[in-house]
């Protein structure tokens, strides 16, 4: 070729192929292809692809031992406050759209008659999930981690001191909610809080 | 670019509290804000409340399909 295709008018293409120069060739389709190889110290090595055409390549930036992904979460933040309750309401106390985590949160209530049949609940990602009533986790000795979402950390009868606890590390990847069933006859105050991250 | 990355209403003092939480890629600054209880909460009021803050159109919020309006506490 003595000058650049004008690519309206028919052209040859050659290639060197370290003596001399050829003319290279493409399928009937009018497709061309290109053999790819790469250099191995001062060794021509073929590039292989495997029976789908894909070609996989093994990047080693680096000789790590093991490469770590973490996602990136935001500064730690709190939802807080309290609501009343009505009776036999079930009620979302917050709630949170994003992805993330929750680093804990507790639910704590001192009514002035039992609430010993109520629940705590978790939504996570729009699915409830399964809670049972405070003097249920109470005769379980449900106390510690483990047994759930959250975990009584205190009942008493007497003083009317409820409190329930969230466990660390939940992670959710549209939403998460906290919400509160009143099983009994009278409204209820109930303080809550949640420590949470986004990413 | 600058991306909302979740939606919070709580309650403190017993009112309504929405909280924005957004991520420039500058330097990955996470920031959150406080929505004006006096907007409606819908999409449209929060892109505008955004794009407002951080001197861009409202249209160049990023807006992850994951991000939801939340429901009433």
């Amino acid at each position: 070729m003595s000058d650049l295709p004008d690519f309206f008018s028919p052209f040859v293409l050659k290639v060197w192929d370290g003596s001399q120069f050829v003319t290279a060739l493409g399928l009937p389709s009018g497709e061309f292809y290109a053999m790819l190889k790469c250099k191995y110290n001062s060794t021509i090595k073929d590039v292989l692809g495997d029976q789908s055409g894909n070609l996989t390549l093994n990047l080693k930036a680096q000789d790590l031992a093991e490469i770590i992904n973490r996602p990136k979460y935001g500064a730690a933040n709190i939802a807080a406050g309290y609501a009343t309750v009505d009776p036999s309401e079930s009620k979302i106390l917050t709630t949170v759209s994003g992805k993330g985590v929750t680093y804990g949160g507790y639910w704590y209530l001192n009514p002035s008659i039992p609430h010993n049949t109520d629940f705590c609940q978790v939504v996570v990602d729009g699915n409830l999930i399964p809670a049972a009533q405070f003097d249920w986790w109470n005769r379980l000795n449900f106390t510690q981690p483990g047994n759930g979402v959250s975990f009584l950390t205190c009942y008493d009868p007497d003083t009317l001191y409820y409190a329930m606890s969230l466990i660390f590390g939940i992670t959710f990847e549209t939403s998460f909610a906290m919400r509160y069933f009143n099983a009994q006859g009278a409204a209820v105050t109930v303080q809550y809080r949640l420590i949470y991250a986004l990413v | 670019m600058t991306e909302l990355r979740g939606i919070t209403i709580d309650t403190p003092n017993g009112q309504k509290r929405v909280r924005l939480l957004t991520r420039t890629q500058k330097g990955d600054d996470y920031q959150t804000l406080d929505f004006p209880p006096g907007l409606a909460l819908n999409e449209g009021q929060i892109r505008e409340f955004l794009g407002h803050h951080f001197h861009i159109p409202p249209g160049k919020i990023i807006w992850p399909s994951h991000i939801k309006i939340p429901g009433e506490p």
